[in-house]
């Protein structure tokens, strides 16, 4: 009995929460809205708003004994109604108070724990209290009527507000009635009101039909789950009609065998050979298959019927799934006031946010995916883009900058987003200098690129982390994290600017997560799908072809060298043995960020539609590998990331696996040179590294590496800094200084550990540096992997 | 102290024709009873788990060696029917597989415990175990049962740090089962990959 009451009280917390995180989101937005109200008049609305969210928040929570929260709410409610009456606009840190107010209610509400409840009850209560007496002061004094009049106000909210209004602000009431006419006169969710960036702001109507229902989430999404299975059933249906039809093949071949007597083996049997029973066995058989001929082609009718009308049902079965998971984007911005009021704050930064086109419906599953990149996107605009209110006043700007997104549906299936900061911009000479310090571009390829090249930089994963890589630190993240997010999900993100004036992030999202076409390709025996937008095309060439240039193989198309790799080297797997040795050799010319390659593959199945599934969330991040999908068989298959696979064959040369095109077993190892002067080093790392499968040659100095270099290609460079004759640095500088080498990775591994000394491998241009105190073999051999 | 430990196991000793007497229940019955069990697992809320001195545990067999996972952590248990390797993931990944149309990695818990591979084993069944945020697949050369064991019966496990699986080790009976701590699996950041090129 006692478990039924808590299994009731469980699931009245559950709805609770979810009553709770409204009315919570419901304050917070209204917070931030009369933060940028400078009239007193206009204040009152949302006040009502939400004070009856406060009101509403605090019975629910007295209801399933969340007494803290009761609490604050009691308090919240009363501070609204005071400044409600107060009619004059709160000062900053009173709105920093009730925020922090309603941070700490999420808190409590989340069933998380409260550092310092207290301490946020008191700074509310003594608000409480400063604004009552200021209430005596203006009227008599009678605490107690205030409070029950401001209760009682907000049980009529809607009448009183009105009747207010129209006396102080003619421009408010005719603001007022705008909507109201456009909602009597045009159709409903119009455009027009959406240039009106308050007014859609302040729209968020709760629409309550009796017929709608609340579901969780996590029902809706099994469902699609289930739904988009029914895909493969759909495939499955369709791989039948082709069974189905390879059946008939055969039984046709093997009829005509029995009609002329000319087998397969190329024996003929003239009637004339038979003796009769073995004629009428024959005749019989004849029969009989003729037979078996009408009953498959009957089934292989109504197999294709059937997958006809599958393909039919489940299409319409996932358009409709996917109907019901579309959430207006409003749902994704709906947090962002709140997170661009703290990043400015803490920046000390004056920031607008204005927000346009928010009712366009999107995936459910998008937006999600969207959040965090959009979090990232606005840090980025406030950060960088923005400048400090004294220094826009300065350059003649208004001292609060703005920061808009404006979501616009482009066709059926995508949607435009604009995220514009009308801050500093992006100055194309500082992208190209930090890239070149960093050793992204060389600083030839910088004189060459065009502005819009430059900005583009930013997108580069190696652009806004440290130059090296130490033992520590991690890896690529900022703007290109972004990119790759929007991409995975079918989009497109690019960036335009005018210094001075500002930049847009402009990004093209589909509003579902889509089924596209995909190629299956076949490498070292394994089979992988590759989106077909990808692919430029699929080709066959003739081993005499290949060209190599500059220790790379290339071959030409369209009159153009492309670099020529094997797919099974880029994906680390084992060559298969019996590829590439026919007359012709298979490769696709994959076009990911703009730069062509062109992959040698061991065949091309076939093109069909494809659906993306996550690797779930153990494997969150996998080189070269986007997700994976299942065939109408049932077969689960890898989907390649084409624009990891472009930069993966990037690092690969022709010492990598066995020469392309040569039709020689021998398997070329990656080669690195050591410089180590201790004998016990030199031997750990030579172990370690040609165990690991590299060709290893050890020299005892910087001198003597140096000279060894002169002599033959390397790949990569492991170098001690303290050596005789000459250091590590000096190596690394000399490497450097040689435009041969500016390739070349030079690791520093070192006893020397201080920051100087690390800054010291920076500038000399190393890729990494590791320090010997507590050296992990691992560690060494992961950096080298990332490297080369 | 350690009263009866093995008792699951020993239900096997009484002869087949007691057995099957024991069994001799009318259908009616056996579902009655299954119900009010079920009733009566239902209603069990963590607290009592707590309170109470035996644990279930899964048992199954990996590389010759007993291991055993309690049972709250394991969501369900498949033969192993298809298994696609996904390159540039750690050794330890062995692939991924579908069930029913979600993608769940496989992975070997002896390669991620570093430990050597000496022998042969045929891993066709998989185990997966559900954490808060994330379910992972796991292989067995055999799943034997789902067995009760007195909290009492489990033992520290043996001090000295000898391999990288002692650390994700509960504890070890009398009769060597290796009981492994699935929480301590699941929440290693170790067992995600998440790797740019």
């Amino acid at each position: 009995m006692n478990q039924h009451d808590d299994g009731f009280l469980e699931e009245l917390r559950a709805m609770f929460k979810i009553e709770a995180e409204e009315h919570i989101k419901s304050i917070t937005s209204g917070l931030l809205q009369l933060e940028k109200i400078d009239n007193a008049a206009k204040m009152g609305q949302v006040f009502d708003v939400i004070f009856r969210d406060a009101h509403s928040l605090k019975g629910a929570s007295r209801a399933v004994n969340l007494i803290d929260v009761e609490t604050l709410c009691q308090s919240l409610e009363s501070v609204f109604a005071l400044i409600r009456r107060r009619e004059s606009v709160p000062s900053a840190d009173v709105f920093d108070i009730l925020h922090r107010t309603v941070d700490a209610v999420e808190i409590l509400v989340e069933g998380g724990t409260l550092k310092d409840f207290d301490g946020i009850h008191a700074q509310l209560q003594s608000l409480e209290s400063a604004l009552e007496s200021e209430k005596g002061e203006d009227t008599s004094g009678k605490k107690k009527s205030v409070k029950k009049e401001a209760k009682k106000e907000s049980g009529k909210p809607g009448k009183k507000k009105q009747e207010k209004k129209a006396a102080p602000d003619a421009g408010a009431e005719d603001k007022a009635k705008k909507p109201m006419q456009k909602s009597a006169y045009s159709e409903p969710q119009a455009g027009p009101a959406e240039d009106d960036m308050p007014a859609d702001e302040l729209e968020a109507p709760k629409v309550e039909f009796a017929d709608t229902i609340r579901l969780p989430v996590s029902r809706l999404d099994s469902i699609l789950l289930q739904a988009e299975d029914m895909l493969s059933a759909k495939l499955a249906a369709d791989q039948y009609v082709t069974d189905l039809k390879n059946i008939t093949r055969i039984i046709d071949e093997w009829h005509r065998t029995l009609e002329k007597g000319q087998m397969k083996t190329g024996v003929r049997i003239a009637a004339s050979d038979l003796d009769e029973k073995t004629s009428a066995v024959v005749q019989d058989s004849q029969d009989q298959l003729k037979n078996l001929d009408k009953v498959i082609s009957d089934m292989t009718k109504s197999a294709e019927l059937n997958a006809r009308q599958l393909s039919g049902m489940v299409n319409n079965l996932l358009k409709d799934m996917k109907q019901i998971l579309m959430l207006p984007f409003s749902t994704l911005l709906k947090v962002m006031p709140k997170i661009v009021r703290d990043l400015s704050r803490d920046q000390g930064k004056e920031v607008q946010l204005i927000t346009k086109g928010s009712t366009v419906e999107v995936d459910r599953r998008i937006l999600e995916e969207m959040k965090d990149p959009f979090i990232h996107l606005f840090r980025n605009c406030i950060d960088h883009g923005l400048e400090k209110p004294d220094e826009r006043e300065k350059l003649g700007k208004p001292r609060s900058g703005t920061l808009s997104v404006i979501v616009s549906q482009k066709s059926g299936d995508k949607i435009h987003i604009e995220v514009h900061d009308d801050g500093r911009g992006i100055i194309a000479d500082n992208i190209k200098r930090v890239a070149v310090d960093r050793g992204i571009i060389t600083a030839a390829a910088a004189d060459d690129m065009s502005d819009e090249e430059a900005v583009d930089l930013i997108f580069q994963s190696d652009f806004s982390t440290s130059p090296i890589i130490t033992d520590i630190s991690g890896r690529g993240i900022g703007m290109a994290i972004v990119r790759e997010k929007v991409e995975k999900l079918g989009g497109s993100l690019s960036v335009s600017t005018t210094p001075g004036k500002g930049t847009s992030f402009n990004m093209v999202l589909p509003v579902t997560v889509a089924t596209f076409r995909g190629i299956l390709v076949k490498a070292s025996d394994h089979v992988f799908v590759i989106p077909t937008h990808l692919v430029e095309r699929t080709m066959r060439i003739k081993p005499e072809e290949i060209k190599t240039v500059e220790n790379r193989t290339t071959i030409l198309i369209g009159g153009k060298p492309l670099p020529l790799v094997r797919l099974s080297d880029t994906l680390e797997l084992k060559a298969s043995e019996d590829a590439e040795q026919g007359e012709f050799l298979q490769i696709m010319v994959v076009n990911a960020n703009n730069e062509r390659i062109a992959f040698l593959i061991d065949e091309v199945q076939k093109e069909q539609e494809v659906l993306v599934k996550g690797l779930g969330k153990q494997l969150q991040r996998v080189r070269n590998i986007a997700g994976a999908t299942v065939l109408g068989n049932g077969k689960v298959v890898p989907i390649l990331n084409a624009a990891d696979l472009v930069k993966s064959a990037g690092t690969i040369t022709i010492q990598s696996g066995k020469r392309i095109g040569a039709q020689e077993a021998k398997v070329e190892k990656k080669s690195i040179l050591i410089a180590e002067d201790s004998i016990t080093s030199r031997t750990l790392i030579k172990n370690i590294l040609t165990s690991a499968g590299y060709r290893v040659k050890a020299t005892v100095d910087g001198m003597d590496a140096y000279t060894a270099l002169k002599e033959e290609a390397f790949d990569l460079v492991v170098s001690d800094v303290e050596m005789p004759r000459m250091s590590g640095f000096e190596l690394t500088a000399k490497i450097r200084s040689d435009e041969k080498y500016a390739e070349l990775p030079v690791i520093l591994v070192t006893g020397l550990e201080t920051k100087e000394d690390r800054e010291r491998g920076i500038d000399a241009g190393a890729n990494a540096y590791i320090v010997k105190r507590g050296f992990d073999q691992s560690n060494l051999l992961e950096v080298i992997q990332r490297l080369i | 102290m350690k009263k009866d430990g093995t008792k699951p196991a020993s239900p096997a000793a009484p002869a087949a024709s007691e057995l099957s007497e024991m069994f001799a229940v009318s259908d009616s019955m056996k579902k009655q009873l299954l119900r009010i069990r079920a009733q009566e697992l239902a209603v069990e809320s963590v607290e009592e788990e707590h309170r109470s001195d035996t644990i279930d545990v899964v048992e199954f067999e990996l590389a010759h060696e007993r291991y055993g996972i309690e049972s709250r952590w394991v969501k369900e248990v498949f033969p192993l029917r298809e298994l696609t390797p996904v390159p540039c993931t750690p050794s330890f990944i062995l692939g991924i597989t579908s069930i029913r149309g979600q993608i769940i990695p496989v992975m070997d818990i002896k390669t991620f415990f570093d430990l050597p591979s000496t022998s042969i084993t045929n891993l066709n069944r998989l185990m997966i175990l559900r954490g808060e945020e994330m379910h992972v697949g796991i292989l067995a050369d055999v799943i034997e049962s789902v067995r009760e064991l007195e909290k009492t019966d489990i033992h520290e496990k043996p001090g000295g740090r000898v391999d990288k699986r002692h650390d994700y080790i509960k504890g070890v009976t009398k009769d060597h089962l290796i009981i492994l701590d699935a929480k301590k699996i699941l929440t290693d950041p170790d067992i995600k990959v998440n790797e740019d090129v």
